[in-house]
């Protein structure tokens, strides 16, 4: 503290300091060997008149690298306003992760993962403000196979994940996938779950940043109806089942909750602080990073559900290559990884979807009951794909 | 009791340059032992710690590393460490080159890499090598429809390798453009024709994943076929780390010189990728491809360089071939599933064919198969190398890669395009 203290009186600097402690399980069947890993590290970033990161230890390096720098974007400074002190998660001990180990084994998966990360960000600049959050994420994966079929599935949680619950998920899967078929190459009615939501609507997501709309990238117009009237799209920064927590930004600005789409109206766009001088807005505290690319980006996103059920026979639980999608037009077209018709009671394998992002939120409609995967707490959605195989 | 110690030093520095420009400097230096003697112990981060300390936390007996790896030895790579500010100017002067732009971007990185490793039988290797990329990114409005292209560099090397790349932010600003005018291509089963980048990305994603020898123990769909056909005759793959290109890895994280391992002989699966713990288990020699993202992280078999075998067919002739179909250049991402043998590649831009003839501009051109049929589908190998550097994911760790392949001809592939 002393240290990012002298910092920021010194040099009228903005100060982060990340102290990150990572514990993590490995096993691979076929190889039959355990993996323990425990890593900890802690890195300064310092912005004065551009930004530099480095070892806490070498601060005084990073410091200089600080003030060498000529960068002349328009950053308007960091947040005035102090933050509250954040600590969300539980830590994990020894005996849970043999635990966790001893169960997963009893189903003997191809291969698992489990790992705890406690982050502490301490964040203080030139306007008094200084803050600190504490938060210990947990995340588990793990790929199940039978003779003809192999399901690969992960979550996170702040919390121990319930390693029971997610070996049914697991189960479940493998059961659906006995049999299988290809889908016919055509239009169909869909239910896409929150893990297949949580990829698809990315750039929908993106679209509501700021800089995006700054720079020309984004399709979405503010205050234009994008979506039918019963979607509305929260972001939240702190939330019992939210992964991605934190009480600020990191230009320091405390984060808040968003409405960005309401009644399927476009009201709120995210933004840092300088993307809010842009528009002569408020930052909502969605600065992304200190160093090298600083952007907008969301925290957790809470969709809200509809009033009454919807039903398809195919249900879409996951797809790949998100990151293959068009993230200025929304144009995108992804292999399908489980999707599940319940009227031939067969898996769907070797077909791909293909439509546009924008589009298909124009003719989402939403289940009464809500899901939440990785930051993402949303009902399932039906809406229509193409299929092509 | 094995073990193996590494320290990686990297300083980069990211300059952006938009409307202004911003620049970020960062040093890391991290530490991680390695202890494998029943099962497999990292610790480190920004501490030292000690093989015997980590002792403890391994469960299990048995002696995983079978090779004894003793090398010394110190590799240096030089680069120009000093970059123009004005050139880079000058690609985004270059990239707002018309009207239409409504917005570009250049970012450029320098790294100094230092690595150095030991291990319990006295290995002691260090390497300094520089690593330079380039994004050039140009956002166009056009006919009422927005695209964004991006050209991409990535290398060993400094300075020199990025500093005459005007004709490609030329290129970037052309295609963001000839975007807005595409259509999607038909949907369904057809042939494409891939440009040297892509074709990289085909072999890298389609087969390569399934030939890191994890993958192939873990039970992916290529396990059981070493010695079998699994592509067509015109298909001959290596794997080589000493290639000075973006994946060049003269020895790897286990202190593994690299050399040439044959994977694929007229269409014979040959070999594996391997780190030492996968050849100890599978009884083959080590292959140089014990990669790790850094120190924190342990070594897992990773691609380097794919090299794949020239030969003699030219552009026009694979397009004269097509009856109908897509030629696909450029690269937006690629994914796999090697248990299923599932794979998916998206091109930057496309060009619809049919009868031997480009008819149109194509985008999001999007295509998947399955390993084993689609390699065999392989009818046509260019004459000329190409490819471009990027980095590659897996069990959460990045590394460099490259690939160092002519263009090919599929005779059938499902392409997701408009219905």
């Amino acid at each position: 503290m002393e240290v990012i203290e002298h910092i920021v009186k010194k040099y009228n600097a903005e100060v982060m300091v990340n102290e990150e402690v990572r514990r993590e399980i490995g096993w691979q069947r076929k190889l039959g060997i355990t993996e323990n890993s425990l890593i900890k590290t802690s890195t300064i970033t310092v912005r004065i008149k551009s930004a530099a990161t480095g070892r806490l230890e070498d601060w005084r390096d990073v410091v200089k690298q600080a003030m060498k720098g000529r960068s002349n974007r328009d950053y308007p400074g960091p947040s005035k306003v102090k933050p509250k002190n954040f600590y969300m998660g539980k830590e994990i001990r020894e005996e849970q992760l043999n635990k966790i180990q001893e169960t997963m084994l009893r189903i003997r998966p191809l291969q698992f993962g489990y790992a705890a990360h406690t982050t502490k960000t301490v964040y203080a600049n030139y306007n008094g403000v200084m803050a600190e959050d504490i938060i210990t994420l947990h995340s588990i994966s793990a790929e199940l196979k039978n003779k003809n079929y192999s399901v690969w599935l992960d979550d996170s949680s702040p919390n121990p994940i319930d390693v029971e619950q997610f070996i049914e998920r697991l189960k479940f899967r493998l059961e659906q996938g006995k049999r299988t078929e290809k889908a016919k190459t055509g239009k169909y009615k869909v239910i896409i779950t929150e893990e297949a939501a949580y990829e698809i609507l990315q750039p929908f997501i993106e679209a509501t940043h700021a800089d995006k709309i700054m720079k020309n990238k984004s399709v979405l117009k503010l205050g234009s109806i994008v979506a039918p009237k019963e979607l509305t799209i929260v972001n939240k920064p702190i939330t019992k089942w939210g992964v991605r927590s934190e009480s600020f930004d990191s230009e320091g600005t405390p984060t808040k909750e968003t409405t960005i789409i309401k009644n399927g109206k476009f009201v709120n766009m995210l933004h840092d602080n300088t993307t809010a001088k842009h528009f002569g807005a408020k930052s909502t505290g969605n600065s992304a990073s200190m160093a090298e690319k600083p952007s907008v980006d969301e925290q957790n996103i809470l969709i809200k559900p509809g009033s009454k059920p919807v039903d398809a026979d195919i249900t879409v639980y996951s797809i790949m290559g998100e990151h293959t999608i068009n993230e200025t037009t929304g144009d995108f077209s992804l292999p399908i990884v489980h999707a599940y018709n319940a009227k031939s009671k067969k898996a769907i394998v070797h077909t791909m979807i293909s439509g546009n992002v924008f589009e298909m939120v124009k003719d989402m409609k939403l289940d009464n009951k809500v899901f939440i995967y990785n930051g993402l707490k949303s009902p399932r959605i039906l809406t229509t794909l193409t299929f092509v195989s | 009791m094995y073990w193996d110690k590494r320290c990686q030093q990297i300083e980069k520095e990211v300059v952006i340059i938009e409307k202004g420009t911003q620049r970020a400097k960062t040093k890391i230096k991290l530490y991680g032992t390695r202890v494998v003697d029943g099962g497999i112990a990292l610790g480190g981060g920004e501490e030292d710690i000690p093989p015997e300390k980590l002792r403890s936390i391994i469960k299990g007996k048995g002696n995983y590393v079978k090779h004894e790896i003793a090398t010394k030895d110190h590799i240096k790579v030089d680069g120009e460490s000093k970059y123009d500010i004005n050139t880079l100017k000058d690609y985004l002067t270059i990239l707002k080159d018309d009207k239409r732009v409504k917005q570009a971007r250049v970012i450029f990185s320098y790294s100094s890499v230092i690595k150095r490793f030991s291990n319990s039988f006295g290995a002691n290797i260090t390497l300094e090598f520089p690593a330079v990329s380039l994004y050039l990114e140009s956002t166009v409005k056009n006919c009422g429809k927005i695209e964004t292209y991006t050209e991409r560099i990535a290398t060993i090397g400094g300075w020199e390798k990025v500093k005459k790349a005007h004709n490609l932010a030329h290129s970037a600003r052309r295609k963001a453009i000839k975007l807005t005018r595409a259509k999607k291509p038909p949907a369904g089963r057809m042939e494409v024709v891939l440009d040297n980048e892509m074709t990289g990305v085909f072999f890298h994603e389609a087969v390569g994943h399934a030939l890191e020898a994890d993958e192939i123990i873990k039970g992916d769909v290529l396990s059981d076929k070493t010695g079998k056909k699994i592509a067509s005759d015109v298909i001959t793959l290596y794997s080589d780390g000493r290639l000075k290109t973006n994946g060049y890895t003269p020895y790897d994280d286990e202190g593994v010189k690299a050399k040439r391992t044959t994977l694929i002989e007229n269409g014979f699966l040959k070999g594996h990728m391997h780190s030492l713990i996968t050849a100890s288990k599978m009884g083959a020699e080590p292959t140089g491809n014990g990669r790790a993202e850094d120190p924190t992280h342990f070594q897992i078999p990773r691609m380097t360089n794919l090299v794949l075998k020239k030969g003699d067919s030219n552009l026009n002739e694979m397009i004269k071939e097509t009856k109908r179909g897509v030629y696909i250049t450029g690269f937006r991402g690629g994914v796999v599933d090697t248990t299923k043998g599932q794979f998916s590649f998206t091109g930057g831009i496309g060009y619809y064919i049919e009868r031997g003839e480009i008819k149109h501009t194509v985008k999001m051109v999007s295509f998947e198969g399955n390993i084993l049929s689609t390699m065999k589908r392989i009818s046509l190998v260019g004459k000329h190398y190409g490819g471009s550097g990027g980095f590659c994911g897996k069990a959460g760790q990045y590394v460099r890669v490259d690939e160092r392949v002519p263009k090919i001809k599929i005779d059938e592939v499902v392409v997701g395009g408009s219905n």
